[in-house]
């Protein structure tokens, strides 16, 4: 909580919040617990909002993320931060602020790639198949700073699909501020983390304690804000070949994941795929996707009805 | 309540249950044996919402299967599942004829450790298959009741190797003292040495220490590390002290320079557990010449917490060391050393810390401000004010932070000046919210400056700043904000007027008020609400009457915080809504003021469709309280919410 500090003994130390732009000064105690009455209200508006549901063996995840933002405003109670988020003037805005909290926005360049070279060799096909001009759109949902779309675009220009097919990516994500990261496309080491030494060297530019990616590559990928649950959102999008939605179910309902679910056979054209993390599954939710399993990787596409 | 995830496993489940798969209790073991976890748990949490009576059977059956493991193993999951409710069960089939059956059922009366099962283990112990009497003795072990201590010590007395092992770890676990003596007979057994000291150190008993300390004084025996680590164990439980002088004792046994050879050679062995041990006996020792050793395992993963811990406990012995890794090439190195030089305190350190206000890492030029502003030496307020200008955001915040600990008319020398110099926006901003923390009365007229800055956002924290240091001096700025032409900077000024007791300040706020000024309204009800005024209360009231929900419920908040009961009239018409989350808002006030004539709409609400009304309403009659209160909430207790029901019980449990 940014108030007045009484002395060196009253100095705490620095907890950082998922936002690394945003650092709190806080001394843990300064908030009630969470009744289960308040939170299964914050659980219910959450779940509303963006479909993300909290078990309540998740209770104290959700307090400590509440709390982190109610320290920057200044508020002592959980039910007065939900009367903030329900009534104030602010309270849409900080609603915004509050869901990239929710969740762990932990993404890296070349994170399980086996779906990936799923997705080269799909664009491969397309064009091997011909006709006049091919072209192949990617959707990734839940983008947080790029890494998995950016990715993508890079193992397309290796395998040189480029010159030879009009590629469209389009990383989407709730959170504003991560998206104006995405689009900036500078990186830290541990985002690098899985990075052979010779594609840093090709794909980065090295600027202080930044990774810049190569503008060739940056230009590939576009961002767009939108909330999964919104069915509205998809709207813009038809035709669509793949969709990336990985490591974002985890965090959903499954009345949320099958909302999702159904958008995402809307916005994708007939034989297009899905891509799941590897510990989620749509098998429980709905059948209008046919898992298929593939090289090292589970893919999901969508069925004919 | 069942979360949708479950319901959505359970309809699964039953979805298998029309095939005929899963839905019988066979069924439901087999489904234990999916690769889906969430599939697994929801089959055992069905199966253990079954009367034990109906499954155990099928558990026992599946428990003799030999053909098939993971069947087996899913239902002695079950078994222990039920804990006391399988005890009869289990103590049968510790009788088994089926030797395998016995062991098993040992296994599982450990794992739920009931002391009804005392006697039942105490008989397999003396079971002639050593696979049984090991099981047993390792359960025992694991129930750790006293009352096992001596019959386990006579079945030591009788047992070979195989039986002694876990008879000696299980002495161990339980931790009782009359098993130091059996246990100290076996230190001269090779094989069960090892086990038996480990024993010992986890009893703690310092009547083990002599026997041990001749062991780890043989130099080059084998038994010598695990001396060493039960010796550890001992001093860790008994947390050092008088008790066992854990200094005196090894310099005395060994001779300073002996045992400080033999602590090296730990600290450049390969296992961690005694590594760990050796840098907490460094650290006990202040064994200044551990310390290179020490900074080199700070970027050990596991071990680096407890080097930095011996590095602290060296203290200034470790200084000219710690010096030659302040540009150590890993960050996890410097940033613990920020940590080990804070430890140092005023005087020491602080230089070494205001180096590293240059680090090329940012996080560690931030947490040396922070330690330099803990430790609050005069020297580092200049370099402070100086990281205020810091390429990261995340070391400005820091700076900020340190400073606003320092006396503030040290930080203002330092800051004031380049304040009235400006410069960039940030640094402006840190700045003035730094003087603002500091609650420096002196700063209000270099803040008051600002004011006119072209800037919004330094304006903004300039009135921010001015209301946190408050007093009369700050009244007039404030009011002059309030006809900044953006409307950030005036609803600030409200916000900021909020900390200031003045009767002006008071007016203005009133006026907002009761003009329902659109821009400014819902911010000064918030610091009306600080005021703590009659007059203030007065328009607050007056709120409630056909205003905007979000001024309605601002109204509402205030007036619960202040708790003045001759407010509950206004509060509980306003309570006469369709809105159901006002209305909840409503409860909750009338709630906090315990208001006595809202209790017949209170009740009258706990029949209300809405769980969270319902939950609200019986959640304030409980700061109520009164017999008919207690009569309305009875019915309560069978709400079809659990969560209702719990939220009643508890309302009547306050009554009393």
């Amino acid at each position: 909580m940014r108030t007045a500090w009484l002395g060196k003994s009253q100095l705490p130390l620095l907890v950082k919040s998922a936002d690394r732009d945003e650092i709190l000064y806080t001394a843990k105690e300064t908030v009630n617990s969470l009744s289960e009455f308040e939170f299964r209200l914050f659980r219910d508006h959450i779940h509303d909002y963006c479909g993300i549901y909290f078990e309540e063996t998740k209770a104290q995840a959700l307090a400590s993320r509440l709390t982190s933002r109610m320290m920057v405003l200044d508020i002592a109670s959980f039910s007065e931060y939900y009367n903030y988020l329900k009534f104030h003037p602010r309270g849409k805005n900080e609603m915004a602020d509050l869901i990239p909290r929710l969740t762990n926005n932990e993404t890296y360049f070349f994170r399980e790639i086996n779906q990936l070279s799923f997705l080269v060799s799909r664009v491969e096909e397309k064009i091997k198949q011909g006709g006049g001009s091919p072209s192949f759109r990617v959707l990734s949902c839940g983008c947080s700073s790029g890494e998995e779309a950016y990715t993508l675009a890079i193992m397309l220009e290796e395998a040189g699909v480029f010159g030879r097919c009009e590629v469209e990516i389009t990383g989407m994500d709730i959170d504003r501020k991560i998206l104006h990261k995405a689009s900036a496309a500078e990186f830290t080491p541990y985002s690098l983390r899985s990075t052979s030494g010779e594609r840093a060297e090709k794909y980065f530019f090295r600027s202080g304690e930044k990774y810049r990616l190569d503008e060739r590559i940056r230009k590939r990928v576009n961002f767009i804000h939108g909330n999964l649950i919104d069915q509205d959102v998809f709207k813009r999008f038809k035709d669509v070949d793949a969709v990336m939605c990985r490591n974002v179910f985890i965090y959903f309902s499954d009345a949320a994941i099958g909302k999702a679910a159904l958008s995402f056979y809307e916005t994708l054209s007939g034989g297009g795929c899905l891509l799941l993390g590897h510990s989620e599954s749509l098998s429980r939710v709905t059948d209008i996707f046919q898992a298929e399993r593939h090289p090292n990787a589970i893919v999901y596409i969508k069925r004919e009805i | 309540m069942l979360s949708l995830l479950m319901e959505g496993l359970m309809s699964e489940l039953n979805g298998h249950a029309a095939s005929g798969v899963y839905g019988d209790i066979p069924g439901l073991l087999s489904a234990m044996k999916a690769d889906s976890p969430r599939l697994r748990n929801a089959a055992k949490a069905q199966l253990l919402r079954k009367m034990p009576y109906e499954v155990l059977a099928h558990l026992e059956e599946a428990l003799r299967d030999n053909g098939d493991a993971d069947r087996r193993n899913s239902a002695m999951e079950v078994f222990v599942g039920f804990g006391g409710e399988s005890l009869p069960s289990l103590s049968r089939l510790a009788r088994d004829r089926d030797w395998e059956v016995r062991n098993f059922a040992c296994v599982m009366l450990g794992a739920i450790g009931e002391q009804a099962a005392l006697p039942v283990l105490l008989t397999a112990l003396k079971d002639e298959e050593p696979n049984v009497s090991h099981a047993a003795a390792e359960a025992l072990g694991k129930m750790g009741d006293p009352a096992a201590v001596m019959p386990l010590i006579e079945a030591l007395d009788m047992s070979d190797f195989w039986s002694a092992y876990p008879i000696i770890a299980a002495l161990g676990e339980i931790g009782d003292e009359r098993a130091v003596g059996p246990l100290l007979s076996y230190l001269e057994n090779e094989l069960l040495a090892p086990g038996a000291m480990h024993a010992l150190g986890s009893i703690g008993s310092t009547k083990a220490l002599d026997p041990l300390l001749n062991i780890l004084r043989v130099e080059g025996s084998p038994l010598r590390d695990a001396a060493f680590s039960a010796v550890m164990d001992i001093y860790k439980k008994i947390s050092g002290g008088e008790e066992f002088p854990i200094k005196e004792r090894l310099h005395g046994e060994f001779g300073e320079q002996s045992f400080r050879a033999y602590l090296i050679g730990l600290l450049n062995g390969t296992n961690h557990n005694l590594k760990e041990d050796a840098l907490i006996i460094a650290g006990v020792l202040k064994d200044g010449a551990s310390s290179g050793k020490a900074l080199e395992l700070l970027q050990d993963e596991f071990l680096s917490a407890a080097a930095l811990d011996t590095l602290k406990e060296i203290g200034i012995n470790a200084l000219p060391e710690a010096r030659k890794h302040l540009k150590n090439p890993s960050g996890r190195v410097r940033q613990a050393l920020v940590g080990y030089l804070e430890s140092l305190g005023e005087g020491l350190g602080v230089e070494e810390l205001i180096g590293m206000l240059h680090d090329d890492m940012n996080m560690i030029r931030a947490e040396a401000a922070l330690a330099l502003g803990r430790i609050g030496a005069a020297e580092a307020a200049s370099p402070l004010a100086d990281a205020l200008e810091d390429e990261s955001p995340e070391v400005q915040e820091a700076a900020v932070a340190a400073l606003s600990a320092f006396p503030p008319p040290l930080v203002c020398s330092n800051i004031l000046p380049y304040l009235q110099r400006g410069g960039h926006p940030r640094y402006m901003s840190l700045a003035a919210e730094t003087l603002g923390l500091l609650k420096a009365e002196e700063a209000i007229r270099p803040l008051s400056s600002l004011l006119y800055d072209p800037r919004e956002a330094i304006r903004e924290v300039a009135v921010k700043s001015i209301g946190r240091i408050g007093g009369e001096k700050a009244v007039p700025f404030l009011i002059t904000a309030l006809g900044d032409q953006s409307p950030k900077v005036a609803q600030q000024a409200v916000i900021s007027m909020g900390k200031v007791k003045d009767p002006h300040i008071l007016q203005r706020l009133i006026k907002f008020v009761r003009e329902k000024d659109e821009a400014l309204c819902f911010y000064a009800i918030g610091a009306l609400k600080e005021q703590d005024s009659p007059f203030a209360i007065f328009s607050l009231m007056e709120i409630l009457k056909d205003s905007p929900r979000e001024m309605t419920v601002a109204a509402l908040e205030a007036l619960g915080s202040l708790g003045m009961k001759e407010t509950c009239k206004s509060v509980l018409e306003t309570s006469q809504t369709d809105d159901m989350e006002l209305l909840r808002v409503c409860i909750q006030t009338l709630g906090r003021l315990g208001c006595e004539m809202a209790a017949p709409r209170l009740i009258e609400l706990l029949s209300h469709c809405h769980w969270s009304v319902r939950a609200a309403a019986s959640e304030a009659l409980g700061n109520i309280g009164g017999e008919e209160v207690c009569e309305a909430l009875q019915p309560v207790l069978k709400d079809e919410d659990g969560m209702v029901r719990k939220i009643a019980a508890a309302a009547l449990g306050k009554i009393g």
